[in-house]
């Protein structure tokens, strides 16, 4: 087992005892990725704050529940992607995130993309996904999970996860070419 | 191995996810297939292009927020007993209201009607007549 895992493991432990301090901890520590990952899934910026706060204060109500045969990133995933596609299925007019010019301060470019029209290109793609699939995806490229991993997430099997990726991948790559 | 059941294993080789038994044969018939050659290579470019989309930072209040509403919600995250421990706890408080009320209702009860006095009053007590008769 990875070290941040048996981490996260023992700050769970601390935080079902009510120490607000380790659960603060397990915020800081998936905020970020939860946050990022919302934002690509609703593609609106506030939409994506709402539903990781939800998230995040599900998680610490939920967390008597956890069993540690999945790791808590892994659970806190799950959680805020049954949020998130309960909000989609809601059909909640959103805004396209490329349509709306993101303040500098809130991106944080790990390199310069290639270019505007790239990123936008690729964004679109993505929209072109459905919900689920556009999650696998995500999950898979941009969190590292593995396919059991995701599975554990959207509650389906592996070789499902397996096929829902293969039809993402085809889609992504058609968008692409265009 | 058909291009389309190698397809699908393609994916899974371009997320670095285990293929399985089959790898030998798709390894064959990637060297066979240039179209599915191709198509890796492809989907391994859409994988790094999908990895260079930049990373949204939340914002700094987010925090906090969570944090306000955990303390609002604070005991449901206590860990509740499980169910097993909770039974036994029950059933123990339980057989200790019982030996409560026992002590209790000995300790208030006249001496005379305790049963255990009873029997040690007898003891003591002189031998009636029919008794000394019997012996």
């Amino acid at each position: 087992m990875e070290a941040g895992v048996i981490d996260d493991i023992r700050l769970v432990e601390q935080a079902r005892q009510g120490e607000l301090p380790a659960f603060e901890e397990l915020v800081r520590r998936y905020q970020g990725p939860l946050y990022g990952y919302l934002c690509r899934m609703c593609r609106n910026p506030d939409t994506a704050e709402e539903l990781a706060q939800i998230a995040l204060t599900k998680a610490w109500t939920g967390l008597a529940g956890f069993r540690a045969e999945a790791s808590f990133k892994t659970w806190l995933f799950r959680i805020a992607t049954n949020c998130c596609l309960n909000e989609l299925t809601r059909n909640r007019p959103h805004e396209p995130l490329t349509d709306r010019e993101p303040s500098p301060e809130r991106w944080e470019p790990v390199q310069a993309f290639r270019n505007r029209d790239d990123f936008e290109r690729v964004n679109h793609a993505l929209a072109e996904l459905s919900a689920d699939q556009r999650s696998a995806l995500l999950l898979s490229v941009h969190e590292d999970m593995s396919y059991a991993e995701i599975a554990r997430v959207l509650g389906r099997s592996v070789n499902s996860v397996n096929a829902l990726l293969y039809r993402a991948r085809l889609t992504l790559r058609q968008a692409l070419n265009r | 191995m058909k291009c389309e059941t190698a397809r699908i294993l393609l994916v899974s080789l371009a997320d670095h996810e285990p293929v399985g038994p089959r790898a030998g044969e798709l390894t064959r018939h990637l060297e066979q297939c240039a179209e599915c050659r191709t198509l890796l290579e492809a989907l391994k470019r859409d994988r790094e292009i999908l990895r260079e989309l930049p990373v949204m930072k939340p914002p700094d209040r987010l925090l906090g927020w969570v944090m306000t509403q955990v303390r609002q919600a604070e005991p449901a995250a206590r860990p509740a007993l499980p169910r097993l421990l909770r039974v036994a706890a029950i059933i123990l408080l339980f057989l200790a209201g019982i030996a409560l009320g026992v002590v209790i209702g000995y300790t208030i009860s006249p001496k005379e009607s305790r049963p255990i006095d009873r029997i040690a009053v007898l003891m003591m007590s002189e031998p009636t007549e029919n008794q000394s008769e019997v012996q």
